[in-house]
């Protein structure tokens, strides 16, 4: 406050103010017209930009939807015949599958028989290949001693679980029955391989 | 001429400026709002032109595809048509047997056709059930069994037994169950 009431006669002005104030024009209405033609003009550009961009986007829509159109009517002539085609296919793919559910086997017996018959062990002799409910049985007997029948009969059972013409047909193999025969001094034993469900 | 019309035209007469831009926004808002509704309604129609389109487009660029898989389909419709049995023909039905009977020199033992479970609806084909045995050398059996699976009917075999007839040597005998292919 002190420095203030020093300093004071520095502001004021160096010569006598001879300004008429109170008649001079009002500077506000020209701020005013100027704020409103500004924020007019903003305004105007942007809805000037948004209904121009409205339009370009509508002008690809139209432009897309005749292309697409114009690809349609070009190739209706060859679509209609392909059509037809399409039929034949889907009629011909109902049959073939009315087909194989009727006759579609699950297990090609000729070639599991085969293969049964190449892979046995040399004194494992088959009795008894069976098919029926989905699953095969093999009954067969072996001329060796308990201990050795069943070593040989379990290495058996594992080669044909990774056989690479029955693994794929085959969901599960396993030994279901071992026993020793008392009159010849045999062991039977028997052979289940379950099938795999059949897909067209 | 209103009091408040008249005043509106002495502000427009004095802001000329921003009476342009005023119906400047004016019109372009209006068509905005316009072309908005039209683009929501041609975005549902492009999208639909598209996908049919692309539809259109797949299936020329598949045609030689489809052409073969249509001519490979029909034939091969045309060589099981030709393989189909008749229920009612019994002589033929049992006769294809004889013929792979002699073929494989096996000794067909029974050969029955059962009662053929009723026609589904709309079916095209149905199946005819046989049973039968054979008899022979093991040789001679698997030969009348493989030409059963691969021959010129289409059969599946639902059941078989194969088993010694003798406890000592090479003769088998084989039973199966199986399904002929027919007509409806």
């Amino acid at each position: 406050m002190a420095n203030l009431s020093r300093d004071s006669h520095y502001v004021q002005p160096w010569h006598f103010d001879c300004r008429l104030s109170k008649e001079l024009p009002d500077d506000n209405p020209i701020r005013g017209r100027f704020l409103a033609s500004l924020l007019a003009c903003t305004f105007a550009a942007i809805a000037l930009f948004y209904a121009g961009m409205t339009i370009y986007s509508y002008s690809i829509l139209k432009k897309e939807i005749a292309y697409w159109e114009q690809l349609k009517r070009t190739n209706s002539t060859q679509m209609a015949e392909l059509q037809k085609v399409i039929t034949v296919i889907q009629s011909g793919a109902r049959r073939l599958n009315e087909i194989h559910k009727h006759v579609a086997s699950p297990l090609p017996v000729s070639d599991f028989i085969q293969e049964v018959g190449r892979t046995r062990p040399a004194n494992l002799r088959i009795d008894m290949v069976e098919f029926h409910d989905n699953a095969a049985f093999i009954r067969a007997s072996l001329q060796e001693s308990p201990q050795r029948a069943s070593a040989q009969l379990s290495q058996y059972v594992a080669e044909l679980r990774t056989n690479p013409r029955l693994r794929p047909l085959f969901s599960n193999i396993a030994q279901t029955s071992m026993e020793r025969n008392t009159k010849d001094g045999t062991i039977n034993v028997e052979i289940t391989l379950k099938l795999k469900p059949v897909t067209p | 001429m209103s009091y408040r019309l008249r005043q509106l035209l002495a502000l427009m007469k004095e802001y000329p400026f921003v009476t342009t831009c005023l119906i400047i926004i004016l019109i372009a808002g209006n068509l905005s709002v316009f072309l908005n509704l039209e683009n929501t309604e041609l975005e549902h129609v492009q999208n639909r032109v598209r996908q049919e389109g692309a539809v259109v487009q797949k299936t020329i660029n598949a045609s030689p595809a489809l052409r073969s898989d249509s001519q490979l389909i029909e034939s091969a419709l045309k060589e099981i048509d030709a393989s189909l049995v008749t229920e009612d023909n019994l002589a033929e039905n049992y006769g294809y047997f004889y013929i792979i009977e002699d073929q494989s020199q096996a000794q067909m033992g029974e050969l029955h056709q059962n009662t053929a479970p009723p026609n589904e609806p709309e079916a095209k084909y149905r199946t005819v059930p046989l049973s039968l045995t054979v008899k022979g050398t093991y040789s001679q059996v698997f030969n009348f069994l493989h030409r059963v699976e691969t021959g010129s009917r289409l059969i599946k075999i639902a059941s078989f037994t194969m088993h010694r007839s003798q406890p000592t040597g090479d003769a088998v005998t084989l039973a199966m169950e199986l399904n002929m292919l027919a007509y409806p």
